[in-house]
């Protein structure tokens, strides 16, 4: 969330920033738990894919802070591939969700207990090609959701960014299999022209059947070989199947009366000039030096 | 379920092309196949091979097809593909994303790459999977790869993973070659080099790294994109690389012999934003890309090509082959194309010609030194050149290039600054101008004697200076400087008319006729800012009319040529001359001269274009050819995400409708489309937005109105007078803030009459701030009035309706908090209301918007869209939010106090956002979701019901409209590309 980021044009961003949040998102995890109560009796939860850390801020302002004089305060775990900030009471972690090393740290900062909550607000970058981001976002909440079938307590939470695009009815159903209740639900701090929501699984119901387990060697794919979700299976005839299809309920929460994320708000004219600074600056992007050369003149036609 | 919806033509983005045989050229349009022969554009078939998926990559061996995309896999043969109708029950499916395939050497089997950086092995005949093959612990996952079949047992992986690193395996050993480490970011491609030297990869860090197969050393970094670089190919035996991006270009790249990659050829081939399908017919050096605009564009990619096409002279290169002593400082100071050779003429008057290849001393006259304003007539032979003093000497040459006759004009002026020409029925004009403002332009009419017919002066303003004039139908119409044109009677020599400020600002560049008739001229004119328009003008009224207007956007405009009814433009754009062609969309050529600070001339004959141009003192002549392929294959549409489609009712052209599609990328597009066939054909890109559209819409047969962020709102107007249709800025409604954010959502329309004349129309617009506001648009003055404003709440408003029922006039409007809410505006919009239309009044005020009479929720958050369908007793509302949920809502209007209720609610109609909704006879409705189904829903008795559903391929589905021909419906369905559907 830089300084000149098109997200300026809405209100929250402003707000983010004046609150202390590093992203916007922080009021959509905040919505989201106003609707479904997600952080009640939350003693562990994992942040997947947090970086730059505002769902670990507020993690950490509702659960930490709120519960520091405690005996055992609620514990918090980060997780990402990028370098993290640190947060009061939240453990960074700067790994691989899919690495089966990661596992056991969490759980051993967790002292072998299982997790409430996992959540991850973790997108992966667009390349324009809606199929194949399509499916690479689902392959990022394939593999939060391996780590949260290898630590999540029976009846535990798992809250998910998601894109509502063509094929997300398979995921709907492929949850379905493993949680009570599968919900589609849409903050009103996430823009209604952007196809962002999050699934909010709620009541984790561990299959009896098939055991989970972190292999180096084993795909997303294969991990769920055998979980019964309904997810297509290689078989040598290759054959043509639709897999199964299920439209989850959809909840748009938030307060009507809250602000709206596609209204133009007229702000008092010396109150929006007023450049605020981003509360953590941007990291270095890998097309960095294409910049500079493009800036100094040096790529030409 | 009945099969009511029938696909029937798709455009969209294009990813997977291959060169096949002598002369065709495969092209994946999404799920469907298109055989062309590309030399001709013929469509030889067209083929769905895929139920949903896009094909992403086609491979083959001897007639033996693979196509592959996302899970799906389809090995046909070519005589299937030619023959059988119904492809799709051959599809066959992987449990993963497919990034590669390619048949192994014998042809036997077909290799898989997955994006967990599997191989499985498909048996090519049975079409059963045999083996997978991977290397430890390497199963994270691909953006990209390919694979490389060298022998029977010689196979490699190369694997393009998302942290940077490139990893090269060995299919049968099952064992890592090289981790290839030094890119930042996800890698986006990999290919290995035909003769197995190289390896070329590219990734998120904009560069594209030459590594050496065998060492896996780093053997240069190559930089030129501005986006992501999509797609790789080595081709000239393995001498150079071809790259396509998401900056639209495609850039070819020379390895030199120490084995570094140099940036060599940019073109710019298609439109909104990435190119994605990249093959290249090595053979002939003809590079095929394949865009997000749904075109394929065809490349001469020869690394030789700027060299081949290009000749340049030193001073010294000129005067070879004569006995001439070059003096210091001595350059080529003017040039004209003859057909009897290049006529050129240095600083110190020395007259040389170009001729099969070499250069001929001419003539010297002293007198022409130092200052040369250089003019002619190519088929004629003639050419002159004008000294600041006032005198002109004409040389006339024979075919053969002899020097036959010359002739001289002394110009009553005190000094020269300006001589430029015309050609009219065949014959030069010369137009001369001085700087001292009382004298007169002097244009002098010569024919191919050099004797001059007749001399005519033109008084002119004090400020203007001349740029370029033109001769038609007895008028003389001369550009100016300050975008100014004056129009002067031939005969009598005396002004008819100025049209000031064409536009608001720098130089008229050009005038050219295309039409002339009894009393009409039209004009097309272009202006060095970029904007370029065709002016009709009327003799017998003196009246001109601006009948198209656009906008360029590409740097100065220098000027256009018409030929074969499209219009060709050039001009500079930082240090490169670029040559456009307008109507269809494409950059014919580019050069890099160095910018426009130069002496250059463009001739144009038969397709065939010669920049010429000097640099440095050099000369330098770029010949273009018209290349013996098409330069595009398929029509195409926005590169960006469609957000809104208009289609007018009336009928175009026989079997043809005119639509107009409004996208992301900040354009308009006006097209047709022919029901009978499908196809579509593009006429204008329209450049006048600021910002991604959000609304356009046809009021009538030739008005149409747009709507964008920053406020703005424009009309516009269609011309059907000529030979394609025309369309021209007609309105503009002025912002009332300096916000660029407040977005004007939505706006309807209804015409006001007097008596039985269209005055105007009342246009009511909604915006993200919330207001609503009513204003009077006045046909004859082109402008606005206000008539009523006011405010909703202040969440977002999506969209609006007029509705006119029993005498009254209401506003109906759907926003972000998933309310329909219903005004009553008769008295505030101060017309009177009589049989469904609006009678004009004079004295209008503003007034305030009254408060909302019904307000019901509908939908738990964004009204997406809504339709309206008039009942007995009021109105019945279609309506689609982002909650999956469409809705239909009875407002009563005949009681007392008005009513509202939801008769019928489908909470999951879609499992994704509806975003647009269409009614169609029979109380039916089409709905589109971003789920990339289309839904025929019938709400017969107030019950929503579905009857048909089917998917489509176009991805960010946004947009759709209906209409009405022979006896069904059909409709256009946009968002990232554009189908075209028939409703049963």
């Amino acid at each position: 969330m830089g300084k000149s980021s098109k997200d300026k044009r809405d209100l929250y961003y402003r707000k983010a920033k004046e609150e202390g949040w590093r992203a916007r998102s922080a009021f959509k995890l905040l919505q989201l738990n106003d609707q479904f109560q997600l952080f009640k009796g939350v003693r562990r939860v994992v942040d997947l894919c947090a970086a730059p850390g505002s769902w670990s801020q507020v993690l950490s302002r509702e659960l930490y802070e709120n519960n520091k004089d405690n005996e055992v305060p609620p514990k918090i775990v980060a997780v990402d591939l990028q370098p993290m900030a640190p947060i009061d009471g939240v453990t960074t972690l700067q790994a691989d969700i899919t690495h089966p090393k990661t596992l056991s740290k969490i759980l051993e900062i967790f002292g072998g207990e299982p997790a409430d909550f996992v959540c991850s607000d973790g997108a992966p970058d667009v390349t324009g090609l809606h199929d194949l981001d399509e499916y690479i976002q689902a392959q990022l909440i394939l593999a939060a959701l391996q780590l949260t079938t290898c630590l999540l307590r029976p009846g535990g939470t798992f809250v998910a960014k998601i894109f509502r695009g063509r094929d997300i009815d398979l995921m709907y159903s492929q949850l379905g299999f493993l949680f009570d209740k599968v919900i589609c639900a849409k903050p009103r701090s996430s823009r209604g022209t952007s196809l962002e929501a999050f699934i909010v699984c709620l009541g984790y119901k561990p299959s009896s059947t098939w055991k989970p387990s972190l292999d180096l060697n084993v795909s997303t794919e294969d991990f769920f070989k055998g979980a019964n979700i309904g997810r297509y299976e290689l078989n040598d005839e290759l054959h043509y199947e639709e897999e199964s299809r299920n439209v989850a309920p959809f909840i748009a929460c938030g307060d009507l009366s809250s602000y709206d994320s596609d209204a133009t708000y007229t702000l008092d004219n010396y109150i929006s000039r007023i450049s605020l600074e981003p509360v953590q600056g941007p990291t270095a992007p890998p097309y960095k030096k294409a910049l500079e050369l493009k800036r100094k003149g040096e790529i030409k036609r | 379920m009945a099969g009511n919806l029938i696909p029937i033509e798709h455009n969209g983005p294009t990813i997977a092309l291959k060169f096949f045989e002598d002369d065709l050229l495969l092209v994946g349009h999404g799920p469907i196949l298109k055989i062309y022969n590309y030399k001709t554009s013929e469509v030889i078939t067209t083929k769905r091979i895929f139920k949903k998926n896009k094909i992403h990559g086609i491979t083959f061996d001897r007639d033996t097809l693979a196509f592959y995309g996302a899970r799906s896999l389809s090995i046909l043969s070519l005589n299937q593909i030619l023959e059988e109708e119904e492809l799709t029950k051959y599809e066959k499916m992987v449990n993963d994303w497919i990034i590669a395939g390619e048949f192994s050497y014998n042809g036997l089997e077909v290799y898989l790459l997955t994006a967990h950086n599997v191989i499985l092995g498909v048996d090519s005949y049975s079409q059963t999977l045999q083996w997978e093959k991977s290397v430890w612990g390497e199963k994270s996952i691909l953006y990209s790869g390919s694979i490389k079949v060298t022998s029977k047992y010689d196979v490699y992986i190369n694997a393009g993973t998302v942290m940077g690193g490139v990893i090269i395996w060995d299919l049968y050993k099952e064992e890592i070659i090289h981790n290839l480490l030094g890119h930042e970011g996800s890698i986006f491609n990999v290919k290995m080099s035909e003769n197995d030297k190289y390896i070329a990869s590219c990734s998120d860090d904009r560069s594209i790294k030459l590594w050496d197969f065998k060492t896996g050393e780093l053997l240069s970094t190559a930089w030129g994109h501005t986006a992501r670089i999509w797609n790789l190919k080595f081709y000239n035996g393995d001498s150079a690389v071809v790259s396509v991006s998401e900056d639209l270009s495609s850039r070819t790249w020379n390895i030199t012999e120490d084995e570094k990659l140099v940036a060599n050829l940019t073109f710019e081939l298609h439109s909104g934003r990435h190119v994605w399908g990249l093959d290249v017919k090595d053979g002939e050096m003809l590079a095929a890309t394949g865009g997000n605009d749904g075109r394929v564009r065809l490349v001469d990619i020869n690394p030789r090509k700027i060299e081949n096409e290009t000749q340049s002279f030193e001073i010294e290169d000129i005067v070879a082959n004569s006995q001439y002593s070059v003096k210091k400082n001595e350059v080529v100071k003017g040039f004209w194309k003859l057909n009897a050779g290049l006529i050129v003429v240095t600083s110190e008057g020395g007259i040389f010609r170009y001729r099969n290849n070499e250069w001929t001393l001419v003539k010297v006259n002293l007198g022409l030194k130092n200052y040369s304003l250089t003019n002619g007539h190519t088929h004629k032979n003639i050419i002159t050149f004008t000294n600041d003093k006032g005198i002109t000497i004409l040389f006339k040459f024979s075919d053969e290039g002899d020097l036959i006759k010359e002739s001289l004009i002394a110009s009553e002026v005190s000094k020269v600054i300006n001589s430029i020409s015309s050609i009219y029925n065949d014959e030069l004009y010369l137009l001369i101008e001085s700087p001292n403002k009382k004298e007169k332009l002097i244009l002098y009419h010569i024919n191919e004697d050099l004797e001059v017919v007749s001399t005519k002066f033109f008084g002119k303003g004090q400020t203007f200076v001349t740029t370029c004039f033109e001769i038609v139908g007895g008028l003389v119409f001369i550009g100016f400087r300050l975008s100014s044109i004056g129009i002067y009677d031939f005969e009598t020599s005396e002004e008819v008319q100025l049209i000031k400020k064409v536009s608001i600002s720098d130089t008229v560049t050009s005038i050219k006729t295309l039409q002339e008739s009894q009393d009409k001229i039209l004009l097309s004119v272009t202006n060095r800012d970029g904007y370029y328009l065709y002016i009709e003008y009327e003799k017998s009224t003196n009246l001109h009319t601006y009948i198209h207007t656009n906008d360029l956007r590409k740097g100065f405009l220098e000027g256009s040529i018409h030929a074969n009814q499209e219009l060709v433009v050039y001009g500079f754009k930082s240090s490169y001359f670029y040559i456009y062609n307008e109507s269809r969309d494409f950059e014919i050529a580019y050069e890099n001269c160095g910018g426009a600070h130069r002496l250059w001339k463009l001739f144009y004959e038969n397709g065939n274009f010669d920049f010429i141009y000097t640099r440095s003192g050099a000369l330098y002549i770029r010949s273009i050819e018209c290349p013996n392929t098409p330069y595009f294959l398929g029509e195409g549409s926005h590169g960006r995400e469609i957000r809104e489609i208009s289609i007018r009712q009336k009928e175009y052209k026989g079997a043809n409708k005119l639509y107009v599609t409004g996208a992301e990328d900040t354009t308009i597009k006006l097209s047709s489309i022919n029901f009978d066939t499908g196809k579509i054909r593009n006429y204008w890109t329209i450049r006048k937005h600021t910002s991604g559209l959000q609304k356009i819409k046809f009021l009538n047969d030739n008005l149409i109105v747009s709507s964008s962020a920053r406020e703005e709102l424009f009309v516009w107007k269609i011309c059907e007078n000529f030979n394609y249709p025309l369309i021209s800025l007609f309105g503009t409604l002025n912002p009332s803030s300096d916000n660029p954010d407040l977005r004007i959502m939505d706006f309807d329309h209804i015409f006001v009459y007097n008596d039985h004349e269209l005055k105007g129309f009342v246009l009511v617009t909604v915006y993200s701030d919330s207001s609503i506001k009513v204003s009077f648009f006045d046909i004859e003055s082109q402008s606005f009035s206000p008539l009523i404003s006011g405010f909703y709440k202040t969440c977002c408003l999506f969209d609006v309706k007029f509705i006119v029922h029993d005498h009254k006039v209401y506003i109906l409007s759907g926003a972000s908090d998933g309310h329909l809410s219903l005004w009553d505006i008769t008295d505030e919009v101060q017309f009177k209301v009589s049989k469904n239309r609006l009678n004009y009044t004079e004295t209008l005020e503003l007034q305030n918007l009254p408060q909302p009479l019904n307000m019901i929720a509908v939908h738990q958050n964004g009204i997406k869209d809504f339709d309206i369908f008039k009942t007995d007793s009021g109105i019945l509302v279609a309506s689609g939010g982002d909650d999956n949920g469409l809705g239909l809502t009875q407002f009563n209007l005949n009681d007392e106090t008005i009513t509202s209720e939801i008769v019928s609610f489908v909470p999951n109609a879609a499992s994704s956002t509806i975003t647009s909704l269409s009614g169609l006879s029979d109380s039916r409705l089409l709905v589109g979701s971003v789920d990339q189904i289309i839904r025929l829903w019938t709400f017969k008795d107030n019950e929503l019901r579905l009857v048909d559903a089917h998917y489509t391929t176009v991805a960010d589905t946004g947009s759709l409209d209906s209409t009405e021909y022979k006896t069904s419906d059909f409709a256009l369905v946009g968002g990232i590309g554009l189908a075209v559907w028939e409703i049963k």
